[in-house]
């Protein structure tokens, strides 16, 4: 059992991963929190969650292939780790159990 | 290319640990490329900065990031990149340096100056416990003390036993050679305690023994260290060499120390003698020691000069003094004490003394406060220049007190500079003022003049102060930009009103100080002006004059006179000269006296001078008879004595100058003979030789009335030139008799010029400081009114597209330079009227608020003002807006 839960933006990050077919680098991440959320996250706190989850081993990393309209600077590549999948889950399931008949209770609470 | 701001990819470098560069620099230029297709080059731009900085500042938790912002206040880095940008700016930063230079060194000199003659006047040992005795002039002990007295209270106090030691000494001008032609010295004759009492050693060579000290004693002399670096070029083997004081053999047996040049700072003789030998030296004739042999009454010559007992307060010492009597009189009750050093400068000088010191310690202030400020401007300027830096800084989670400190040590690093350079300034500024007098005729070049370490330390001290002051006050802009602000301004729009504000009073205070500075330098140049105009139409260039003394070359009264009749034979013949006049000062009367007009005692304003002319001399002079006649031929021994007077004169004489006609009776000296009784035959014009009294009251007498002189005074009228004229007067006269010096002609505008020392110091100090600060107040303007018409330039296209028109345009420009000076001015009036008092004691025939210098100095610096600023308003009105716009 980790001694940390994830933070909001960690969460997003994972997800975000999981949906781009669990490897990714910033671009892609931040573009699919964005769409997904319907709000654009601060970009700051995109990379801290990203140095923050590595540490944590949730995630590793990668040096990707460099492109002509980055300026020629390599991709950093992110990649789930089993414990970061581990960690997800038992985030999402928290959630979940917390949301257990209280979907109607927000609803009732924010007319 | 990929077009994104140059400068933020810089600075995300500059911020971000190199790891991570490429993942996040370089996902934001692929994202710009994106964004830059889809919405525009501008937008996009303006989209990566708003990034960069969320970055930076979003990132501020990350370790690696503020390691290097936190953990360190102050770096070797942070000095090596001011360094580096002083480097950069050398213009400014040479205009900072060399202002704070001047401003240091000019106050340290001036300090030091003030401090040798006030604080330090004299090099002496323990000089707190050294006295000079005075006598009171006064029965009930009040009023003044006099410091010369006659011989009998030297072996009286000595005997007394009251101090630990007592010296005697005083001074006469005696002919001295060494080795050339024998010239007029000041010969000062000091008892054999003397150098002991005073605690000052020899430099080279033994000081005086009591066995030198006698009447009659073979003669040995000790030499000044300057007399002895003049005349012997400072050869270590003068000892023992021989020189002549009037014509007798005197053989050298030291040199005193360099800086040592007496007891009295209007005095610096040249060599000593034994006190007892003055009679064997000096005038046969006069009285030096009262020994009861003579008639005549005792000369007051002699100074005293004593060290207390250890313990023994001056008090004390004077109560002891009282019972001491010489011969039947009881001097000791009239005896006061006056500490060494606050007698090294007469008291009559003490109070004019002080008031230049303030007014010089107040015009060095304001310099150096004109170079803060400038300082101060320049430092503003560069943080301005600065703002995106500090906006990127702070948002990159850089500490206000990094900052802060990066600020301040650009401030210590100029204060560092400026003071390193101000050392050669002062020692400049020391060898520039030597020339000049202070009040009292205190010669600058012969003070002891060395750098104060206190004032070093102190001028060093309060211009880092007031640099730091500065540096913090510009600091505050770099201290209080944020993000939004360093976006603000690159977006166009004008900076925060406050930090143009700060900048504006910094240029008002400069003009301030000019004015105040440059109306001071006016004011003096004024009082040069009037003093040298001070006998108008009157040729004060073509008439020279000198004293011609033939008394201590062997001369009797009539080889003398045979001598001069001889020289006036020759001199008249010689083409340079139009005319020529021997006359002869008789003395005269002081203020204190009375004259006897008409059988009447009558109070005299001020000093009458007594001077005995030949018929030639208004002539030479260029003087008019006003009325009556001039002297004749045949005014001579046994006809009636005549006189003319001087216009002053004869108003004393009658309040309307109708002075013919009138008697004035000699006051004569000779004892048993009664005064002759002059009748006043002619009037003159008054001619001022002395600024300090512009009513000379003088009584012209025909020489051949009076008895032979054996010096004179000879006056040449040059036909041309008065240089030609004085050559051919010197070669006459050493064709007449080798042994006589060159006389040293002087024209009445070198006699007047030459008394208005402090004045000529004070145009010299506050011009030269008043243009600095004039110049700086220029600069200062400029860069000003630059920055406002640059940070303008959006508003003028603006203006120019609704159709303002190039004179409106420059107009507003000049509008605001007119009212920043305008101001500016306003506060530097009340602040040389708050001055005013300060500077009126040293002006001469001209008021602090002399509308002709006030008027100028104001007009010449409106208009400087105004023609710096053209460039700038013209620049301003040929704006147009597509340009301004196309720019950003």
């Amino acid at each position: 059992m980790p001694r940390e839960n994830l933070g909001d933006v960690e969460h997003f990050v994972l997800v975000a991963l999981l949906h781009l077919g669990g490897e990714s680098y910033g671009v892609p991440i931040m573009d699919e929190i964005a769409t997904r959320t319907g709000r654009a996250i601060s970009r700051p706190a995109v990379y801290i969650a990203l140095r923050r989850l590595e540490s944590k081993g949730l995630l590793n990393s990668r040096v990707g292939e460099a492109t002509a309209e980055r300026g020629g600077r390599a991709k950093r590549y992110f990649k789930l780790t089993k414990a970061g999948a581990r960690q997800l889950k038992q985030s999402r399931d928290a959630f979940v159990r917390m949301w257990e008949d209280a979907d109607h209770l927000i609803h009732k609470a924010a007319r | 290319m990929t077009g994104s701001p140059r400068l933020a990819v810089r600075l995300l470098q500059w911020r971000l640990p190199a790891s991570e560069h490429d993942e996040i620099i370089g996902d934001l230029e692929e994202q710009f490329a994106q964004l830059r297709s889809d919405r525009g080059l501008t937008w996009a731009r303006r989209w990566y900065w708003r990034q960069a900085m969320a970055l930076a500042s979003g990132l501020q938790d990350t370790p690696s990031v503020t390691e290097r912002t936190r953990s360190r206040v102050m770096s070797m880095d942070d000095l090596r990149y001011a360094v580096r940008r002083f480097i950069k700016q050398p213009g400014a930063t040479m205009a900072s340096v060399l202002t704070l230079a001047f401003a240091i060194g000019a106050s340290v000199a001036a300090w030091s100056l003030l401090s040798a003659v006030l604080v330090h006047p004299l090099p002496v040992e323990a000089a707190h416990q050294l006295v000079t005795i005075g006598m009171y002039q006064k029965k009930d002990n009040t009023g003044p003390l006099s410091n010369d007295l006659s011989y009998q209270l030297y072996p009286a106090v000595r005997d007394s036993g009251v101090f630990q030691s007592l010296a005697a000494g005083g001074s006469w001008d005696l002919l001295v050679a060494s080795g050339g032609l024998a010239e007029s010295h000041p010969v000062y004759f000091a008892s054999h305690s003397f150098f002991d009492t005073l605690g000052v050693g020899m430099r080279m060579g033994r000081p005086f023994g009591r066995e030198d000290d006698q009447q009659g004693a073979p003669l040995v002399a000790i030499l000044s260290d300057r007399y002895w670096r003049r005349a012997f070029n400072a050869d270590p083997d003068a000892i023992g060499r021989t020189l002549t004081v009037t014509n007798k053999p005197v053989t050298i047996i030291g040199v005193t120390p360099a800086g040592f040049r007496g007891t009295s700072l209007t005095e610096a003789p040249d060599l000593y003698l034994p006190f007892h030998t003055v009679i064997d030296v000096g005038n046969s004739s006069t009285n030096y020691f009262d020994d009861g042999t003579r008639q005549e009454s005792p000369t007051w010559w002699v100074r005293l000069f004593a060290r207390l007992q250890p313990g023994m307060t001056a008090a004390e010492a004077t109560r002891r003094l009282a019972p001491v009597k010489a011969g039947e009189r009881a001097y000791g009750e009239h005896l006061g004490l006056t500490d060494l050093n606050t007698a090294a400068l007469p008291a009559t000088l003490r109070a004019g003394m002080a008031r230049f010191g303030k007014l010089l310690g107040i015009t060095v202030g304001l310099l150096l406060l004109i170079g803060c400020l400038t300082v101060g401007m320049l430092l503003l300027l560069r943080t301005e220049a600065r703002r995106d830096e500090f906006a990127l800084c702070l948002a990159l989670g850089a500490a206000r007190t990094r900052l802060a400190a990066g600020i301040a040590l650009d401030g210590v690093l100029l204060a560092a500079a400026g003071a390193a350079a101000a050392l050669p300034v002062a020692m400049w500024l020391f060898t520039g003022v030597r020339a000049f007098q202070l009040p009292g005729g205190v010669s600058i070049d012969l003070l002891d003049l060395h750098l104060d370490n206190t004032a070093l330390v102190a001028a060093l001290a309060s211009a880092a102060v007031a640099t730091m002051v500065m540096a913090m006050l510009a600091g505050v802009f770099g201290l209080t930009a944020n993000t939004t602000a360093a976006l603000r301004a690159r977006a166009g729009a004008t900076p925060r009103i406050g930090r143009r504000r700060t900048r504006a009073s910094l240029v008002v205070a400069q003009v301030a100080i000019s004015l105040v500075l440059l109306i001071g330098a006016g004011l003096f140049l004024r009082s040069l002006a009037s003093a040298l105009s001070l006998n108008p139409g009157f040729d004060t260039t073509r008439t020279a004059s000198a004293s011609l003394s033939l008394g201590g070359y062997g001369y009797t009264p009539e080889s003398a006179a045979t001598f001069m009749a001889d020289l006036r034979v020759r001199l008249s013949q010689h083409p340079a000269l139009q005319s020529l006049s021997i006359s002869s000062y008789q003395g005269g009367m002081t203020s204190s006296g009375k004259v006897i007009l008409d059988g009447q005692r009558t109070a005299v304003p001020s000093f009458v001078a007594y001077t005995g002319i030949d018929q030639d001399y208004f002539a030479t002079m260029g003087m008019a008879i006003l009325n009556g006649r001039n002297i004749s031929a045949d005014d001579r021994t046994g006809s009636p004595r005549v006189a003319i007077v001087s216009a002053s004169f004869a108003k004393l004489i009658r309040k309307d100058g109708e002075a013919l006609g009138h008697h004035v009776t000699e006051s004569s000296n000779r004892i048993g003979q009664p005064p002759d009784v002059l009748e006043v035959v002619g009037i003159v014009p008054d001619v001022v030789t002395n600024v300090a009294d512009l009513s000379p009251m003088v009584l012209y007498m025909p020489i051949a009335q009076l008895s032979a002189p054996r010096s004179a005074t000879v006056v040449l009228h040059a036909r041309t030139d008065a240089s030609a004229a004085v050559n051919a007067a010197v070669s006459i006269i050493k064709g007449m008799d080798p042994a006589v010096p060159p006389l040293i002609f002087t024209t009445m505008e070198q006699r007047i010029s030459r008394q208005m020392g402090p004045q000529k110091l004070g145009a010299v100090v506050l011009g030269g400081l008043g243009t600095i600060a004039a110049l700086l107040t220029l600069f200062g303007t400029y860069v000003l009114v630059e920055s406002m018409s640059v940070l303008r330039r959006r508003e003028m296209g603006v203006r120019a597209a609704l159709g303002a028109t190039r004179g409106q345009l420059g107009g507003l420009v000049m509008a605001e330079t007119l009212r920043l000076i305008g101001f500016g001015l306003a506060a530097g009036l009340l602040l040389a009227w708050a001055g005013a008092g300060t500077i009126r004691s040293f002006l001469f025939c001209v008021q602090p608020f002399d509308a002709v210098t006030i008027g100028g100095v104001l007009t010449v610096i409106l208009v400087l003002a105004l023609v710096v600023s053209l460039r700038p308003a013209v620049r301003a009105s040929r704006v147009d807006l597509a340009t301004v716009l196309r720019e950003e």
